[in-house]
């Protein structure tokens, strides 16, 4: 198999996964087919090396978390035009839907690289040496982050993390502040 | 661990994560993916280019020759590049030849803040330049090679910029671009090195010189307080040989041992003692005549120009380029002509650069601009009068010979290293001056503007990506890749 058949085999095999994870990274679906898309982008002009190390799967994840705090750095504070607006928390038909607004409005309020640790603890299930891994930091800045993290969500949301159904408990996921 | 109380926080997450569809990717990922790659190669890669072709621009040349054990003055002089290295930058030993002129060795020397460059042609191939801040310096007048080509004895105006310049003596030592300063007050003049090069000899005069009489080679110049001084350069010492009040010295030499010279002023020729203080006026030398120049004593006599043929007072430039002239060389007893003969040659005026050791004489010829209407009112080896130079070998046995092929028109004056002449080593390898290292304003300038260049390339970049914005505000064409 060439470069490029192991390439859109790859992607045809992985790039649900790998959306999965952007959306919850940028909370917004049009931005995850970006991250995704530009993730993509970035490793198929050396995918031959990639592959040749083995499993491309670690390193194009390492570089979707990279991407993803890059493009926050470079897009900060900056209005964006889109074709519809985003999604905003509020008042839902669906209980699921509630939830799920709730969270990524929740995971919108944390810093870039505390989103990405909360997403591979807690949404990949890595132990604290493979997320620092992926983010090419110490596992103290990940234990301190997962920390600052849960923090944060205690206080914004802290039905987001307690054990009830979500559904039976809506109004206590509501973000405050 | 902290999982137990994050379970519902890892159920949320993949509920949430759930609602994501994949992702839709171009059809055309792989090329363009690929193609990206690539642009970014040829930028990296040119950027790094850039990167180090300035570190580059500092390094020094290679030495085009081999070691100097075989040195010889080029058979060819090419025009150095307007960013040439200074000695001072870039030092790289002993000179074969020091050239002042127009073209390339005038040319610029950005900030435009220098009067003069004085360019040094190694016994490597290496050319390299003297700035100084005075005007009109011509090399073998102004600024003097010494005999073994390792130091430049010039005005105190060296590394200086127009017009800063003080009274001192500047000697510069080729081999380190270091300079020693030799103090001194109102104007001071190297006039010739001691053939063993620990004594120069100086000239001083305060306020404006000037010709009086016909302007031509022996006539008078007139300065206040004109004298001629011994400078001892291992100490600083100086001596004062000869006061002329109102006249100033003209050309002197010194004779081969070092202890006397010869100094023409006015149509007198005067040896002076410098052990001893004696002097006498050798002989009177006929309208027109000159001293050969700092390296006119051999050991048969003391060469001295005499006008065989044509103008020989109030001469336009033209008649002087017309004149012929005889080299005749006088008994340093008795000032008779010793009787050796020369061919005669044409040109406005003539210095000797020395003698080889067979007799040859190696001479400076001198052709004025031409072009000037009326009686001339500069010396005839002066800057503003002097359009060519040629160096000639005039054989004893008769014959002339041109020692230096040179671009026409654009070399105005030069020195010889005396120890070169003296072996006749000429027609050496004449490679063509390199392009690098650059001057320090020109590496600054290249320096400067390469970074302000890859920083416009970086910004141009930064904002065309900004302004594209996130992806998802440009129309493209994609597709889902189904898993």
């Amino acid at each position: 198999m060439d470069a490029e058949e192991s390439f859109l085999a790859y992607v045809r095999e992985r790039v649900a996964a790998l959306s999965r994870i952007a959306y919850l990274l940028t909370g917004d679906r049009h931005l995850a087919e970006d991250l995704v898309q530009e993730t993509l982008l970035r490793v198929a002009g050396r995918w031959a090396r990639i592959a040749a190390g083995g499993d491309p799967d670690p390193y194009v994840r390492r570089a979707l978390y990279h991407q993803h705090v890059t493009a926050w750095r470079r897009h900060r504070g900056r209005t964006v035009p889109v074709a519809q607006p985003p999604d905003r928390p509020g008042p839902d038909d669906t209980d699921a839907v509630t939830g799920s607004v709730a969270v990524r409005a929740a995971l919108a309020r944390l810093a870039p690289k505390q989103r990405a640790v909360i997403v591979l603890r807690y949404f990949e299930d890595l132990t604290e040496a493979q997320t620092a891994d992926i983010l090419g930091c110490r596992v103290g800045t990940v234990k301190s982050n997962t920390r600052d993290a849960l923090a944060r969500l205690r206080t914004i949301a802290p039905a987001l993390l307690s054990d009830t159904d979500l559904r039976s408990d809506t109004d206590r996921l509501e973000v405050r502040g | 661990m902290t999982r137990l109380p994050t379970r519902g926080l890892a159920r949320r997450l993949t509920e949430t994560a759930d609602d994501m569809p994949a992702a839709r990717v171009p059809a055309d990922l792989w090329r363009r993916g690929r193609r990206r790659h690539r642009t970014r190669q040829v930028l990296v890669t040119a950027f790094v280019a850039l990167a180090a072709a300035v570190p580059l621009t500092a390094l020094p040349d290679p030495a085009v020759l081999p070691a100097a054990g075989n040195a010889a003055v080029p058979g060819r002089l090419h025009q150095p590049w307007p960013w040439q290295a200074s000695v001072e930058g870039d030092p790289r030993g002993p000179a074969a030849l020091l050239v002042s002129g127009g073209g390339g060795y005038q040319s610029m020397d950005l900030p435009f803040t220098y009067g003069s460059r004085i360019s040094v042609i190694g016994r490597d191939g290496s050319y390299r330049v003297l700035p100084y801040g005075n005007t009109y310096l011509q090399a073998g007048q102004d600024v003097l090679l010494s005999a073994d080509g390792r130091r430049v004895a010039g005005d105190g105006t060296y590394l200086s910029h127009l017009g800063t310049g003080t009274g001192d003596v500047s000697v510069v030592d080729l081999g380190t671009g270091g300079e020693r300063r030799y103090p001194g007050t109102g104007n001071i003049d190297p006039v010739a090195w001691s053939p063993d090069g620990t004594r120069l000899l100086i000239r001083r005069y305060s306020g404006p010189a000037w010709w009086s009489g016909a302007y031509d080679g022996s006539d008078t110049v007139e300065s206040d307080n004109g004298a001629l001084w011994l400078l001892d350069l291992g100490s600083g010492a100086t001596t004062r040989l000869l006061d002329l009040g109102r006249t100033r010295p003209g050309r002197a030499a010194f004779s081969p041992d070092g202890r006397t010279v010869a100094v023409q002023a006015g149509r007198d020729l005067t040896l002076l003692d410098t052990t001893g203080g004696g002097r006498r006026v050798l002989t009177t030398l006929p309208a027109g005549a000159m001293l050969g120049g700092p390296w006119a004593w051999s050991t048969d006599g003391i060469g001295v120009f005499t006008i065989a043929e044509g103008c020989t007072t109030t001469c336009t430039n033209a008649e002087r380029n017309d004149r012929t002239w005889r080299l005749t060389v006088l008994s340093s007893d008795s000032g008779a002509p010793t009787g050796r003969t020369f061919a005669t040659f044409g040109g406005a005026a003539a210095r000797l650069a020395g003698w080889q050791r067979d007799g040859t004489a190696v001479v400076v010829r001198y052709l004025d601009e031409a072009d000037q209407q009326g009686p001339a009112y500069d010396a005839p080896d002066a800057y503003r009068a002097v359009s060519d130079v040629d160096l000639l070998a005039l054989d004893p046995r008769g014959g002339t010979k041109v020692l230096l092929r040179k671009p026409p028109g654009v070399i105005w004056d030069l020195d010889v290293a005396a120890d070169l002449v003296a072996a006749g080593a000429f027609g050496g390898p004449s490679p063509s001056p390199p392009v690098l290292p650059l001057a320090r304003w020109a590496a600054t300038t290249a320096f400067v503007a390469l970074w302000l260049l890859g920083l416009a390339v970086w910004l141009v970049v930064a904002l065309v990506r900004r302004s594209r914005g996130p992806r998802r505000t440009r129309p493209v064409s994609t597709t889902r890749i189904r898993p």
